[in-house]
């Protein structure tokens, strides 16, 4: 996405965001100081549907544990990689917020699965290689988060040896 | 089994971890290699053997046999660039590429193929080499029998022998694949490091045989700059690593040698030279670097395939590489299925990939791996540096790559339901499984040829500082040795001056052993 875009997208949000309501929701959304929390908090309940697992206690340490891996493993990227990052967390955010708001939804966390499936998807769909970028990479970071925990191999049938635990 | 470098240290290797420097150092040897895989291992051990003082220097961190842990978020972190996440500029193509001592060696999947006689044949044409397949044998043998490179005698895992299968059963080529093992147990977790050093990589031969000769080794550092003047290299800054791998410039280390060998890899030993605003006069310094990009297309079968477990690559097929019609070409292979390597690359979200991740061990997967650099449409990408100074590499997407992408998708699939499949699903995202063959093939021929939409990876990076006979049209020469300055060497992948056409380590090793050995004999004449 170039600057103009990126203008353009935030004036969108703006806009969108006009009524009294709407706009203090939106500010409340905006003010979290941690936009990748926010997002791949959001996120990873839709991405990873089918795959949690059933019981609550163990689907929300499951949905903490991804993300946490998520988190600790960006900061083996490369700084200008992390930077883009950031930015893309913060767009994202504003995205999520501006959809919560549409429908009215009090909390990011009352928004329903299939609504944030939806806008996972249209960023895949996107005109904006930022989005398509921002849909590929997040769903990289997610798969490898959840896969990568060895509870989570199950389901898959596979197990791995241990030579030195 | 033995940590090899670990118990050396106790008879008095020479080994520094460059993390736990608090003050500025200087070193002096005759030669400093910056890069411990496939190209500065094997130099570091015929210039220590030859009674060189030589320091090796090494970005990524040692680990060992008894070190590695058969676990992907382990192993990515650890042994991987950028934590097995690197990309090109734009996202589009994943790169799997080493950083730790050994290199890629310590993390390949073993494949260790001679150059195909046509890519020498294409060197000797463009580039003026005078590379051909029986002048370089002596320097295959060589390596060969150094690490113990050999037809694989076992029956291929289920996931190979469907390649295998396929081609049979359409009557295409295929071939099964040298190995650079000893004692290997037939694990399938070679990506994650060898933990019982079957494996005959450079962590288990070169580096120990150069450090038992005197080398001493440096892990974590990163080179930053050679300082350079009147046609001479004068020293190399380094700093060294944090705990993730990102460089610390509160300490600097500084190396002179008589010589410098730079050979971290065909991004990294690029991004050092221009860091270094080496001369470069022919305008091809971190120019036309080549991925063999690669595609996959993933199937399932009724029977147990268990992609994980098994020599991860024992089948090989050339049916495709050197196409009548002018087409990129590509060479199909197979990878190790694990969890994290097929969720992140595998299409699909939500329930259908949970679906999909679920028939995990019935899952069989063909990789079709794309020759680049034979063709004006296909001239590779180039390396450029962040405002941090690291190396990024734009990779454009040709129409020329893309037909050969939408070829390969077709040939896997055809090749996929001859073994047997149930449904194949090429990865891409506006695929789905498809029941059979012609319903494949109609849908292929549909599937937008876009970046973003196509799963792209690579696993093998070259080029960027290009052998050439004439100073005008490569970085160095036949020698390996840089046009400009004097003692100055590039000794890796980033020498070759087009992509191989097969699995690089052995050209490479091959290579660098010709370079070394011509080296040696100007030093001693």
């Amino acid at each position: 996405m170039n600057r103009r875009q990126f203008i353009f997208r935030s004036l969108a949000l703006t806009v969108a965001a006009s009524t009294g309501y709407a706009v203090y929701q939106y500010q409340s959304l905006q003010g979290s100081d941690n936009a990748a929390v926010l997002v791949l908090d959001a996120l990873l309940p839709a991405v990873l549907m089918g795959a949690l697992p059933a019981d609550p206690v163990s689907q929300q340490w499951s949905l903490q544990q991804s993300r946490d891996a998520v988190l600790d493993f960006l900061a083996y990227l490369p700084q200008h990689q992390q930077q883009q990052l950031d930015q893309l967390f913060q767009l994202l955010q504003q995205d999520l917020a501006l959809l919560a708001l549409t429908g009215q939804w009090l909390q990011l966390a009352d928004l329903p699965l299939s609504q944030r499936l939806d806008l996972l998807v249209s960023w895949r769909d996107s005109y904006f290689s930022l989005l398509q970028q921002a849909f590929s990479g997040l769903r990289e970071l997610i798969y490898g988060a959840f896969y990568g925990q060895p509870q989570h191999w199950l389901a898959l049938g596979y197990s791995a040896p241990e030579f030195n635990p | 089994m033995k940590n090899l470098i670990a118990d050396g240290m106790t008879t008095g290797w020479s080994y520094l971890d460059a993390s736990t420097f608090t003050a500025d150092k200087q070193f002096e040897a005759d030669v400093v290699i910056v890069g411990s895989g496939a190209g500065g291992a094997m130099a570091a051990e015929q210039l220590s053997l030859a009674g060189l003082k030589v320091i090796i220097l090494e970005m990524g961190a040692l680990y060992e046999g008894k070190d590695f842990q058969q676990q992907e978020r382990w192993a990515y972190p650890a042994l991987y660039q950028d934590g097995a996440g690197r990309k090109t500029l734009d996202q589009s193509i994943g790169i799997l590429q080493g950083r730790t001592v050994g290199g890629s060696t310590t993390v390949n999947w073993t494949t260790s193929i001679r150059t195909p006689e046509k890519t020498l044949e294409y060197w000797r044409a463009e580039f003026g080499s005078d590379f051909n397949s029986d002048n370089l044998a002596p320097y295959f043998q060589q390596a060969e029998q150094r690490l113990n490179i050999h037809p694989w005698p076992v029956p291929p895992n289920a996931n190979n022998d469907k390649l295998k299968q396929g081609c049979e059963a359409l009557g295409w080529q295929y071939t099964v694949i040298n190995r650079n093992v000893s004692g290997c147990a037939n694990l399938g977790y070679c990506g994650m490091g060898c933990p019982i050093n079957a494996k005959q990589s450079m962590l288990v031969s070169t580096i120990p045989s150069a450090m038992q000769a005197g080398a001493m080794l440096i892990s974590r550092v990163s080179a930053r700059e050679l300082k350079w003047q009147n046609g001479q290299v004068q020293s190399l800054v380094a700093v060294p690593v944090d705990p993730h791998f990102q460089p610390d410039f509160r300490v600097k280390l500084c190396f002179k040698a008589k010589h410098y060998i730079v050979a971290a890899g065909a991004i990294g030993s690029p991004a050092l030279l221009l860091r270094s605003k080496v001369p470069n006069p022919s305008g091809r310094l971190g120019k036309h670097t080549y991925l063999h990009p690669s595609v996959m297309s993933g199937a399932l079968f009724d029977e147990v395939i268990a992609g994980h477990s098994g020599a991860p690559q024992s089948i090989y097929s050339d049916q495709f590489v050197w196409p009548s019609n002018g087409q990129m070409g590509f060479k199909l292979e197979v990878p190790p299925l694990h969890p994290v390597l097929m969720a992140t690359k595998l299409t699909g979200l939500a329930q259908s990939h949970a679906a999909l991740m679920q028939q995990f061990n019935q899952l069989q997967v063909v990789i079709a791996l794309l020759r680049d650099g034979f063709h004006s449409d296909s001239q590779g990408g180039t390396v450029l540096l962040s405002d941090q100074g690291e190396p990024m590499l734009d990779y454009p997407l040709s129409d020329y790559l893309w037909q050969g992408v939408q070829d390969a998708y077709l040939a896997m699939a055809e090749l996929q339901f001859a073994a047997g499949a149930k449904s194949v699903l090429p990865v891409h995202q506006d695929a789905v499984l498809y029941s059979s063959w012609a319903q494949a093939r109609e849908a292929i021929k549909a599937l937008p040829l876009q970046k973003y939409r196509a799963t792209l990876a690579s696993a093998h990076v070259m080029g960027g500082c290009n052998m050439s006979a004439n100073a005008g049209k490569g970085v160095v020469n036949l020698q390996g040795r840089h046009h400009q300055l004097e003692n100055l060497s590039v000794f890796d992948g980033s020498v070759l001056p087009s992509s191989l056409g097969a699995n690089p380590q052995l050209t490479i090793y091959a290579l660098v052993s010709s370079f070394t050995e011509k080296l040696l004999a100007e030093w001693s004449a």
